[in-house]
């Protein structure tokens, strides 16, 4: 078990008129390698759940493991905690400062007492497993990429500690698809090949579909959901309570059932789909028609 | 009408070879008539959004024209009156929300407007109405969804009884709820009032009248929603996608070419045209 939340709750502003719980009684369990996405309406804790896989909160009550270290603990190793689960946040292309982007990434391990060849080594691995070419981008300023390039430099930054998980929270947000492809084909590669433990918070049902294989849905500070992705999206009722739309796939193999045909709710991708219909609505078309 | 008359910007000075550094928008021509719910695609940095700051003369075109109702931007005696009747809405629920009570917020335009009081609490009234946040007219906007903030914001500048709304990446922070009723909003208005909505969500263009593409600072492709999502290859070369439906419908196409002559757009085509 890699990352393991026991009985957590935690409220913004304990012990005050203006006190809210943001998670109450999580347990959760996350295994090396895992591709989790997160969901639920805005409000909903995701948030702040995520910020309890790195130590940046600390539970109010209950406990977080990361690979058996307890995260509350006095002498908790909190920077190397927080080098092993690396948390990307939204829009973080806002917190560029540096001048190329050479130096952006190098940040993070220098911080870490990394120099020379080593340095130069990481922050070539980390640019190219965001897709991005090192010799044409790295005396670049962050500041003039484009927003996929940005966005894409903003992981590599976090990549170059070497984290062990790396928890997005919406990474494709505000991105066009071209971007938004890129990014959830790289993490996927990471994912697979790394057995990079991955963790995105979304509000996009198609992009999850794309690399999560396990969904957690959230309300009101709790996880209502936890199974595989395709079981989940079956649900469409039980989702919709919880302000999840399935994505347009399951919406049309739904349509399908409704007209008697057995297609299976749970696909994920217009290939998926375009399968199912060939065998489940067109094959069987064929043989009532001959 | 609005209309862009080679419509070129840029940031920064041209240089002595007249070559323009940063230029965003390259001769961009474009009519946006009265009543029309229009799309505008186009990936990252291809000057969406400076073509939407165009049309209110938040920025004025280096070269060319932006002529509103027939006032040109350019023109300081009109721009009020043209910020009047071109609304525009941005993507942060959090950022467009000044005062401490909803209806105050969308009386905010109005008051400015000189109206008397009546007249005020009537268009607040209506505008909340329009976007379905009447019942919460006495609420603080903080305490809002940020699919319920986008709406307040939209029916500030309703109350303007402006001709034009221009909504730039407004639901792309929004949940799927929010982005849901937002789209409702925008369904509702439809015809009563121009409607330019600037997406990065291909789904959202399927029920347009007419969808705009751009691409490095150009207008480069421009019709209904079929029209667009039937040019597969160009759509790539967008830097779009097509919507899943249509994408499923090509790749159940490629094994029985017979099907969807005109591809659908919509799970329900889909499944009507299997079906039939």
């Amino acid at each position: 078990m890699f990352i393991k939340l026991e009985q957590v709750s935690f409220t913004y502003l304990s012990g005050t008129p203006l006190a809210v719980k943001a998670l109450k009684d999580i347990n959760l369990e996350i295994e090396r390698g895992e591709s989790i996405g997160i969901v639920g309406r805005t409000g909903c804790g995701k948030s702040t759940l995520i910020q309890h896989f790195n130590a940046l909160l600390i539970p109010e009550s209950g406990r977080v493991l990361v690979d058996g270290v307890d995260t509350s603990e006095k002498k908790a190793p909190l920077r190397e905690i927080r080098r092993r689960v690396g948390l990307v946040f939204q829009y973080p292309e806002d917190q560029f400062f540096e001048e190329s982007v050479f130096q952006e990434v190098a940040f993070a391990p220098r911080n870490l007492g990394i120099e020379g060849k080593e340095l130069e080594d990481r922050v070539k691995w980390s640019l190219e497993a965001v897709g991005l070419d090192f010799a044409t981008i790295k005396d670049r300023s962050p500041f003039e990429l484009s927003g996929g390039q940005m966005r894409r430099v903003a992981i590599a930054s976090i990549l170059s500690m070497e984290p062990e998980a790396l928890v997005l929270d919406e990474p494709t947000a505000g991105l066009d698809p071209e971007g938004k492809g890129i990014i959830l084909n790289q993490l996927k590669e990471l994912q697979k090949e790394k057995n990079l433990t991955l963790i995105l918070v979304s509000h996009s049902m198609e992009d999850l579909a794309r690399v999560a294989q396990r969904l957690i849905v959230m309300d009101e500070g709790r996880i209502e959901l936890d199974d595989d992705i395709r079981r989940i999206f079956s649900q469409v009722e039980r989702i919709k309570e919880l302000g999840i739309f399935p994505p347009v796939t399951a919406q049309v193999a739904w349509l399908l059932r409704e007209r008697g045909f057995d297609v299976d709710p749970g696909v994920l991708t217009p290939r998926e789909l375009a399968e199912e219909i060939h065998l489940k609505v067109l094959e069987g078309k064929k043989v009532n028609v001959g | 009408m609005i209309e862009f008359k080679n419509v070129s910007f840029w940031y920064g000075e041209e240089d002595g070879f007249g070559i323009r550094n940063e230029e965003v928008l390259r001769e961009v021509s474009l009519e946006i008539p009265p009543g029309k719910f229009m799309v505008l695609l186009g990936r990252n940095g291809s000057g969406k959004s400076t073509l939407a700051k165009h049309a209110n003369g938040l920025l004025l075109p280096q070269s060319g024209e932006v002529i509103v109702d027939g006032m040109n931007t350019r023109d300081e005696e009109s721009i009020w009156e043209i910020r009047r009747r071109v609304g525009l809405v941005f993507q942060n629920p959090d950022n467009q929300i000044i005062a401490t009570t909803v209806e105050e917020d969308v009386a905010f335009g109005p008051e400015n407007l000189g109206l008397p009081r009546e007249e005020i609490i009537a268009r607040v009234e209506e505008a909340l109405d329009l976007v379905g946040m009447a019942e919460y007219r006495n609420k603080e906007p903080h305490l809002l969804s940020g699919g319920q903030k986008q709406r307040v914001a939209i029916a500030g500048v309703l109350a303007m009884h402006p001709e034009y709304l221009i909504l730039d990446e407004a639901t792309s922070m929004l949940d799927p709820e929010g982005r849901e009723e937002l789209m409702k909003v925008i369904l509702n208005l439809r015809g009563k009032i121009a409607i330019l909505h600037i997406t990065h969500n291909v789904e959202e263009a399927t029920e347009a009248d007419e969808v705009l593409v751009m691409d490095e600072g150009r207008i480069v492709a421009q019709g209904k929603p079929r029209e667009i999502f039937s040019q597969v290859e160009e759509i790539e070369n967008w830097g779009l996608e097509l919507p899943q439906v249509t994408e499923t419908a090509l790749l159940v196409k490629k094994q029985f070419p017979y099907l969807f002559e005109t591809l659908p757009l919509s799970p329900r085509e889909l499944v009507e045209e299997l079906c039939s």
